[in-house]
């Protein structure tokens, strides 16, 4: 007999249970780009939240003389830029609003997205067709212009900003979830629900939903990397919120200094590329520990 | 007696990329309280698609599906909820049936529940009753579906499908996914509960040997349609289809001195495409007895004797010796194992 | 000597052990069936006569195939004697073929694997291969793609694929499961045809004793990875040797032509077949047999008698196997005659 088939660890619950049944979490520790990226998420996460312990004051105001190279005054560990603000305080702050905005785009992407692609893949049909019409309008626009116009409509504050990747975001989870859905639907499970009397609502949240999560997770750490990715692009060009520091806006005022105070960018720029490694490392991660290509009997 | 289930002259139609198909076209037949039809026929026949239109999974094309006289082929949603709870439905792949999610406990309390049937300890004692009637411990309810093997969810789909104390259950293919030893446990325990509480089964398989050991009454499918139809005693006597019989001797049995098929009496090519049924009979182009009238006219399904119906130009057309099935002058596909 | 001789033929993936000490011989011109539940280690048998079983899985014993070892065969000459030597057909007519290949092409790569011929007259020689297995108007087929053929038709083009370099042994394993009756017959049938006129050794491996019995001459029953039983098709059928192979007998409900017969129960077997790393100690079967009592506690030797074999302690195979005659087909045993 194989049991191949009905392992879809698909909702957290599903990865605690099989991590929790991996004697001495071998697994976990098998799967390296799993705790590496774990690992570094941690560090971000950790910088975020004591950002306002270490640097109480507010990061944007002068602390000492602009352009001090990292490594020469010991007050700034990681320099001034070039307005004299202390680069560690700046860059400890806009952790927490790069991970933000991040976090709050891909929720609403997946939100949008799940019930978009389990609807299109159940109902089939009209009620399809017209889904996946519109999710291949998003999809042929191209995501950062559109992005880039909807905050300029909507006026940069972050919130905006998030609504606006998150809304160019759903579509690729939509699909990814119809394509489970479609064939979750065809089960004989389904079927089972519906000779039972059971209405289309309550097929769909109890055995149709939570039965075509699986692809979601792996993408949805993915998902938050893109979002970083696209947040440091909007404030690089300028359109970021005026009222908070991003990594993306520091990058984007150093620019002007890159060839004499090249750290200036750099730093800034690391930390964008730390972060969204470590979500897309969770997201390999994830992949292997939940699609192990050894057959699992 | 009036029958428990009556079908007549129900269409099952899907629409595909290459063109809109009739996988059940004008099946009717009749089964009564307690009693087990056999559906048989190869795979793409439609026997699934019979079983799902009258489990209403999906939606008949025409006909009727009458259930104590109650046409539930034309009830919907609201209408129809109330009725679910008579017939239910044993699928054939233990390892779809169940929601890899849902623990068996759950899975079997979901019918009482969409039901409105009794409070939360009334559904554990019948969740226990009815664990224990299909043979599983009822310490086991707390279990994932893949914590147990292929027979013991075969089991599990079973007593879901007692939940409800249904007087039909179609069982599609219920033991193909087993092992031997498997079916013999799943068959029995089928037999049980029918000769227990007098359920009716639409027993569908393509395992001809099954059918024998469990079925009343049988239905033979090709393309769609009943080619032949009788009771236990007439049909395994004396067959009358060419078709029930090119199946019944490609069947292996476990007879060593049938050793070295006789070529001559395998029954040539495959099932057409059912996009298009050629037209007359369907069966024609494998048929060693075809003629030209089989090519151009359908057959119509007759009554041969008593009960037993065939849809054949050899036991119905004008020239044919009267009686059927008994005439001598009938080609034979199982001529050299009739004289046993 | 024989066309196959296996000694010992075991497979391990880690502590589980999937096959163990299997020993047989098949002659030219005849069929072995190997019939067992699923999980008992049919297939992997088949892969390691053939060396096909995935890294972590291990092959030990020997297996000899006209007196050449494969054993010990480096991989480069291995891979010559599969196809050329041994062919093999699995039971998934629908993954065995390359979906954007044409059949023609399939056939015909097959038949230049293993042969110097030119591209035409490969495709010629494939002609030749599907119409031996009566594939109508195999000149037309050719360059067809396999999604054109049904699941029969696949089979036969896997079949045909599958003997394109006349091999010695050809190893079928399940190669009906997944088709209807009628087409069953067909294939197995063809197989037959195949054996007979091409003198190959044919491994037949089934779950179906109803298929074992209309196609085999001789048949081997596994259980839990161990050969319990081995008999001549008609002694098998007429006394099973093994409760084993009784009681699987006894569970599949029989095709009665004429009068059906009366309703029976089937006999069923308690429980479940034993999982490779988790065989019970002593006779695997114990946990399920009937007959089972302290002295099964320890392995049962496997006893043999000419050409049939038993392991199980209550069976006293000297006393109980009809006598052996010597068999037509087996020339060595010809010649010891003389
Ligand atoms: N959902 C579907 N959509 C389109 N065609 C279908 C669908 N289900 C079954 N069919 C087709 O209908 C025919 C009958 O199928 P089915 O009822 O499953 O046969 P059986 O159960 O006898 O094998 C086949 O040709 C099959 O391909
Ligand atoms: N890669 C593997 N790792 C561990 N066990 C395996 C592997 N492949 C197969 N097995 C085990 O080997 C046993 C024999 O399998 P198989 O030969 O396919 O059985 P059969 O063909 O008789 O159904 C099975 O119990 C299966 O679980
Ligand atoms: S009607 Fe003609 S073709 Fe059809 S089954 Fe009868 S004899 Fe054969
Ligand atoms: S050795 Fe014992 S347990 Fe095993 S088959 Fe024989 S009687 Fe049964
Ligand atoms: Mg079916
Ligand atoms: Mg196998």
């Amino acid at each position: 007999m194989s049991l191949s088939t009905p392992t879809h660890g698909g909702m957290p619950g599903g990865i605690l249970q099989r991590l929790m049944r991996t004697p001495g979490l071998r697994r976990l520790r098998g799967s390296r780009a799993l705790l590496v990226g774990l690992l570094l998420l941690a560090a971000v996460v950790a910088v975020a939240l004591s950002a306002g312990l270490l640097y109480p004051g507010d990061p944007r105001d002068m602390a000492g003389p602009a352009g001090t190279w990292p490594g020469i005054d010991a007050r700034f560990p990681l320099g001034t830029d070039m307005l004299g603000r202390d680069m560690a305080a700046a860059m400890a702050h806009s952790a927490g609003t790069s991970l933000t905005v991040g976090i709050a785009a891909a929720t609403l992407a997946l939100l949008v997205g799940i019930a978009a692609g389990v609807l299109a893949g159940y109902f089939g049909g009209a009620v399809d067709d017209v889904l996946m019409r519109i999710s291949e309008l998003f999809q042929t626009m191209p995501s950062l212009l559109f992005t880039i116009i909807l905050v300029v409509i909507l006026g940069p504050t972050t919130a905006s900003i998030s609504f606006a990747i998150g809304i160019t975001a759903w579509p690729q989870i939509a699909r990814l979830v119809r394509a489970e859905a479609v064939r979750v639907r065809r089960l004989d499970y389904v079927d089972a629900a519906v000779t039972l009397g059971m209405g289309h609502g309550r097929i769909v949240l109890l055995h149709v939903l939570p039965n075509s999560l699986a692809p979601v997770v792996v993408a949805a750490s993915i998902l938050v990397a893109q979002a970083i990715l696209s947040d440091a692009s909007l404030s690089f060009l300028g359109l970021g919120d005026p009222n908070g520091m991003s990594w993306g806006s520091m990058v984007g005022a150093g620019r002007p200094m890159l060839r004499t105070a090249w750290y200036m960018t750099a730093l800034p720029g690391g930390a964008i590329f730390l972060t969204v490694m470590g979500f897309m490392l969770i997201g390999n991660g994830l992949n292997d520990l939940l699609n192990p290509r050894t057959p699992v009997r | 007696m009036s029958a428990l289930l009556e079908v007549e002259d129900l269409r099952v139609r899907y629409a595909t990329r290459r063109g809109s198909l009739m996988a059940v076209d004008g099946v009717s037949f009749s089964l009564h309280a307690g009693r087990t039809l056999g559906l048989v026929g190869e795979s793409g026949c439609g026997k699934s698609s019979l079983g799902k239109a009258i489990m209403r999974i999906v939606d008949p094309h025409s006909g009727a599906i009458r259930l104590d006289g109650v046409d539930i082929g034309r009830l919907s949603g609201r209408h129809l909820r109330p009725h679910r709870r008579r017939f239910q439905m044993v699928f054939q792949d233990p390892a779809a049936s169940l929601d890899p999610r849902q623990r068996i406990r759950r899975a079997l309390e979901e019918p009482l529940a969409v039901h409105g049937r009794g409070d939360r300890s009334e559904r554990r004692d019948r969740v226990r009753e009815v664990m224990a009637q299909v043979g599983l411990h009822p310490e086991m309810a707390d279990r994932l579906p893949h914590e147990f093997s292929g027979g013991q969810r075969q089991r599990i789909a079973i007593a879901r499908a007692l939940m409800l104390e249904p007087s039909l259950i179609v069982c599609d293919e219920p033991v193909s996914a087993l092992d031997v030893s498997l079916q013999a446990q799943i068959l029995n325990l089928l037999a049980d509960l029918q000769a227990s509480r007098g359920i009716a089964y639409l027993f569908i398989s393509h395992d001809l040997s099954v059918v024998q050991h469990l079925a009343d009454r049988i239905a033979v499918m090709y393309l769609g349609q009943i080619v032949e139809i009788a009771d236990r005693a007439a049909l395994w006597r004396s067959p009358a289809h060419p078709y029930t019989q090119a199946l019944i001797a490609a069947v292996p049995r476990m007879a060593p001195e049938r050793r070295g098929l006789d070529r001559t009496r395998l029954l040539p090519g495959d099932l057409p495409a059912p996009q298009d049924p050629p037209p007359g009979c369907r069966f024609a182009g494998r048929c060693p007895f075809a003629t030209r009238l089989c090519r151009e006219q359908a057959p119509r399904l007759a009554e041969i004797a008593p009960g037993h119906a065939v849809a054949c130009h050899l036991h119905t057309a004008p020239d044919a010796a009267p009686g059927g099935a008994a005439a001598p002058s009938l080609p034979h596909f199982l001529q050299k194992d009739t004289v046993q | 000597m024989s066309l196959l001789e296996v000694e010992d033929l075991t497979v391990r993936f880690g502590d589980a052990v999937v096959v163990d000490r299997l020993s047989f011989s098949v002659e030219a011109g005849e069929t072995l069936a190997i019939v067992g539940e699923s999980g008992c280690g049919k297939s992997m048998t088949a892969l390691a006569l053939t060396r096909l079983v995935a890294p972590p899985g291990r092959i030990g014993g020997r297996v000899r195939l006209d007196g050449l070892d494969l054993t010990g065969l480096p991989e480069a000459r291995m891979r010559a004697v599969r196809g050329d030597r041994i062919g093999i057909v699995f039971q998934d007519p629908m993954s065995a073929l390359n979906p954007v290949l044409t059949v023609g092409e399939q056939v015909a790569e097959a038949v230049r694997a293993h042969s110097p011929l030119g591209a035409r007259a490969a495709r010629a020689r494939a002609a030749e291969l599907l119409d031996l297995v009566h594939i109508p108007d195999a000149h037309r087929r050719l360059d067809d793609h396999p999604h054109r053929f049904s699941g029969g038709m696949r089979q036969r083009v896997a079949i045909a694929i599958a003997i394109a370099a006349n091999p010695a042994l050809l190893i079928a394993d399940e190669p009906t499961t997944a088709l209807d009756v009628t087409i069953q017959a067909q294939i197995l049938c063809l197989l037959d045809e195949l054996r007979r006129d091409l003198g190959m050794g044919l491994i037949l491996i089934t779950h179906d004793l109803g298929v074992v019995a209309e196609t085999a001459d001789r048949v081997l029953v596994m259980y839990a990875g161990r050969k319990v039983e081995e008999q001549d098709t008609p002694g098998l059928f007429a006394a099973p040797l093994h409760p084993y192979t009784r009681r699987l007998m006894g569970a599949k409900p029989r095709l009665t032509l004429g009068e059906p017969p009366p309703r029976q129960r089937l006999q069923e077997i308690p429980g479940l077949v034993p999982l490779p790393g988790a065989i019970p100690p002593g006779c695997a079967f114990a946990p399920r047999c009937a007959d089972a009592d302290a002295g099964c506690a320890a392995v049962p030797p496997l006893q043999r008698h000419g050409r049939a074999a038993v392991a199980c302690h209550k069976v006293d195979l000297a006393a109980r196997a009809p006598r052996q005659i010597p068999r037509w087909t087996d020339r060595s045993q010809w010649r010891a005659a003389e």
